[in-house]
């Protein structure tokens, strides 16, 4: 293999792969990057590719080939050469086992495995995508992510379900405690009927990927994996085994007790007051007084530290029409939901002091429908 | 077809699989148990290959990519989780590069060859985050191959809370798993994780296969192959272990742990034992007292007159060693004793307590010609 390339481009694109470069591996080879040139239709390109074994990241970029081949090499050691090197152009060949980095005046060896003990890259097979707008995708992910469970006992639970069901696409995230679910109409998705379960790493690549930028996002459900095609990017994870445990009964349809309150005041409330919340539990007291019309009550949000001695205490207006109740909630957990809402106001549909409550914004964004579910913290009298 | 070539006899074994993986009906866990070297290790391989493999015609065909894979122990769907001595170095980063030493010179010794015996000069443990890592890799759907496995050295090594750990993921583990757990002795596990397993009991490997193995593998002459043979006791990596190692074996050596113990006086004794406890690696000592178990055997053989071969009566009789230490095991009984404090100091050094000690009560056991006579 011998190719040869700008000194930054290759080091931006190094970096884009090194962040799935595990730190520690019993497989010696994956702390190696697979190197491959490619010259299909007179376009010289080089492919770099890494994986933890859960993910992989390859990315493409255009190089001068020489010589069609390709090596794995310590992706470490070659993104360091990498940087080090001046702003020149970098020219790389490499025999079964050793590369060699030329730059200006410099010669860097160093060895490498063969291609055959890297894992197999997972097949493209670009006919098979669909097509899914990048802002739609991060807006997706976005909103659920913040939900996914860490407790190991429950697997199914680490990750994100992405579903379909007519022609919206769902995703929805749930730890138990909180569950997170978004879905947006895609008449493109229509084929797609099996569920998914998306570890989170590879979600927060692709949005880290896809960033500001406008444009779509090709993805191909495979049997045991998902791929994702950027331009010059291509993501690939491992699904998590299923089933997803059935969320749609736990949420409540007859909640009648609903509050509605204005977004900004209440994050920036329940912030303040969470200061002086337990710093186990993070409970902040919900009380809500029945106003008089529609408009008019008002929701009293306390908290109790006994390590500090301190004790907060802040009213904010609403509109709240049930009767006098209150409910207790965890700041952080109501925080990371309310960094997720859009739109002024948000809605609290609530039935008792120790049932899941429902949140949303209004307005919602056109063809969106998004809601989040949280469990109250039992208030100890 | 099923054909697990690379398996030295075991029929019984490979019947049951053979059938299992015909049928399509493969137990989610295996336990596989029996004595060092018989070929645990090894049958887990060819059953991770005989899963994966691509080939219709002949399973596992060893020829595959995916195959070649496993022998190398690289594929990334078979996860190996070996027991590990304790790491010595200071910091994380320090251990962790430890480890991963160690790892790979393992993998370097069973690639080498599967039925190599791993020996440690410490206790070994296999830890709670090699488990929850083995449970990560199992939540996940497979990468390249078609099922996920996991095979786990002798899991006799995993502590109490590991185990705990390890017993939902063992009793259903996720889609497209298989779990093969190796274990020298069943007797120290927990109920809890036997019960989970299908058990397969892999049984001594009879003198001539050994005898064939180590001709065809390690080229040794006919007559040394059957030597060793004779005193690998059905273990083809014991066997396997003596051929490579160079100098003295393990018979000759205790023939001159005995003589010398006994034709010295007790002080001497106690510098000897000494020098052995560091000297050896807790293998070695084991070693040597399985050749002091032959040793006796050897005298009652010379005592009753019994042989399996007139070749074997004329070269018996003719070792002088063996004659100097008719004259200190005279009588059958005081064999009989030996032979159970020795394999007493076996299960002892076994269940961890200290070489030196164990050694020198097995020692004062011998000497104590009173307590031989009264029993």
């Amino acid at each position: 293999m011998k190719f040869s390339v700008a000194k930054s481009e290759l080091l931006q694109a190094l970096q884009s792969v090194l962040s799935v470069v595990p730190t520690r591996t019993t497989l010696q080879v994956l702390s190696n990057i697979l190197l491959e040139t490619d010259n299909t239709k007179g376009v010289g390109k080089l492919r770099l590719a890494a994986t933890d074994l859960d993910t992989f990241v390859i990315k493409t970029l255009p190089v001068n080939v020489k010589k069609l081949g390709n090596i794995t090499i310590p992706a470490k050691v070659f993104a360091d050469i990498v940087r080090e090197a001046p702003e020149t152009e970098i020219e790389v060949s490499s025999t079964d086992t050793r590369v060699e980095i030329k730059f200006g005046k410099g010669v860097y060896k160093i060895s490498g495995l063969p291609k055959d003990d890297f894992p197999k890259l997972p097949q493209v097979n670009l006919a098979k995508q669909i097509k899914i707008n990048g802002a739609d995708l991060t807006n997706l992910i976005r909103k659920t992510i913040f939900g996914v469970s860490t407790d190991e006992t429950r697997p199914a639970l680490n990750g994100v379900l992405w579903r379909t069901k007519g022609d919206r696409m769902e995703m929805v995230a749930t730890d138990g405690h909180r569950l997170a679910k978004i879905s947006l109409i895609n008449k493109k998705l229509k084929g797609m009927h099996e569920d998914v379960i998306i570890p989170p790493k590879v979600l927060n690549l692709l949005t880290r990927f896809i960033g500001e930028e406008e444009y779509d996002v090709g993805i191909i459900f495979g049997e045991n994996n998902i791929i994702f095609s950027l331009e010059d990017v291509i993501l690939s994870s491992r699904l998590i085994e299923g089933p997803y445990p059935n969320f749609e009964q736990v949420i409540p349809k007859d909640n009648d007790k609903k509050l509605v309150a204005d977004i900004e005041s209440l994050t920036s409330t329940v912030r303040r007051v969470a200061i002086l919340s337990n710093t186990l539990t993070h409970q902040v007291k919900f009380g809500l007084k029945r106003g008089a019309g529609a408009s008019g009550g008002s929701l009293e949000l306390s908290s109790v530290n006994f390590d500090l001695g301190g004790e907060a205490k802040e009213t904010i207006p609403c509109e709240y029409t049930g009767e006098d109740m209150e409910i207790g909630y965890n700041a952080n957990y109501v925080l990371d939901v309310l960094k997720q809402m859009e739109g002024e106001k948000v809605t609290f549909e609530l039935s008792t002091s120790v049932s899941a409550g429902i949140i949303y914004s209004v307005p919602q964004k056109e063809g969106e429908e998004y809601l989040c579910l949280l469990m109250p913290l039992r208030l100890v009298e | 077809m099923i054909d697990f070539e690379n398996i030295v006899d075991q029929e019984l074994v490979k019947k049951i699989l053979s059938g299992a993986l015909k049928k399509d009906k493969l137990a989610h866990a295996y336990l596989f148990y029996g004595e060092q070297g018989v070929g645990k290790w090894a049958m887990g391989l060819e059953l991770a290959k005989a899963v994966n493999c691509e080939n219709k015609k002949i399973i596992p065909c060893q020829k595959c990519n995916i195959c070649k894979k496993i022998s190398r122990l690289i594929h990334p769907d078979v996860r190996l989780i070996f027991p590990l001595p304790p790491l010595e170095g200071k910091s994380e980063s320090q251990k962790e590069a430890e480890k991963q030493k160690l790892i790979r010179n393992l993998k370097e010794i069973k690639t080498s060859d599967t039925y190599a015996t791993l020996r440690f000069f410490k206790k070994t443990t296999i830890s709670v985050d090699e488990i929850r890592e083995m449970k990560n890799h199992l939540n996940l759907k497979p990468n390249e191959g078609k099922k996920k496995v996991v095979i786990i050295k002798d899991i006799e090594n995993l502590s109490y809370s590991g185990a705990n750990s390890m017993l939902k993921v063992l009793e259903e583990p996720p889609g497209d798993s298989l779990l093969i757990l190796t274990t020298k002795s069943v007797d120290r596990l927990l109920l809890t994780i036997v019960s989970r397993c299908q058990l397969l009991k892999f049984s001594l490997i009879p003198k001539d296969f050994i005898k064939g193995e180590l001709e065809k593998r390690l080229k040794l002459s006919s007559k040394k192959a059957s030597f060793i043979a004779n005193i690998s006791k059905g273990s083809l990596g014991k066997a396997i272990y003596l051929a490579q190692k160079e100098g003295p074996l393990a018979q000759k050596k205790a023939k001159d742990f005995l003589k010398l113990c006994f034709e010295n006086d007790f002080s001497e004794t106690i510098d000897f034992v000494e020098k052995v406890s560091k000297e050896y690696t807790r293998e070695e000592v084991l070693e040597l007292i399985d050749g002091c178990i032959l040793v006796f055997k050897d005298l009652s053989s010379i005592s009753f007159g019994c042989f399996f071969s007139e070749a074997e009566k004329k070269e018996k009789l003719k070792d002088k060693d063996l004659e100097l230490l008719r004259t200190f095991f005279k009588s059958f009984s005081q064999i009989v004793i030996g032979i159970r404090e020795a394999e007493k100091t076996k299960r002892a050094i076994e269940q961890n307590v200290g070489v030196d000690l164990a050694l020198l009560a097995f020692l004062i056991k011998l000497k104590d010609k009173k307590e031989l006579m009264v029993k």
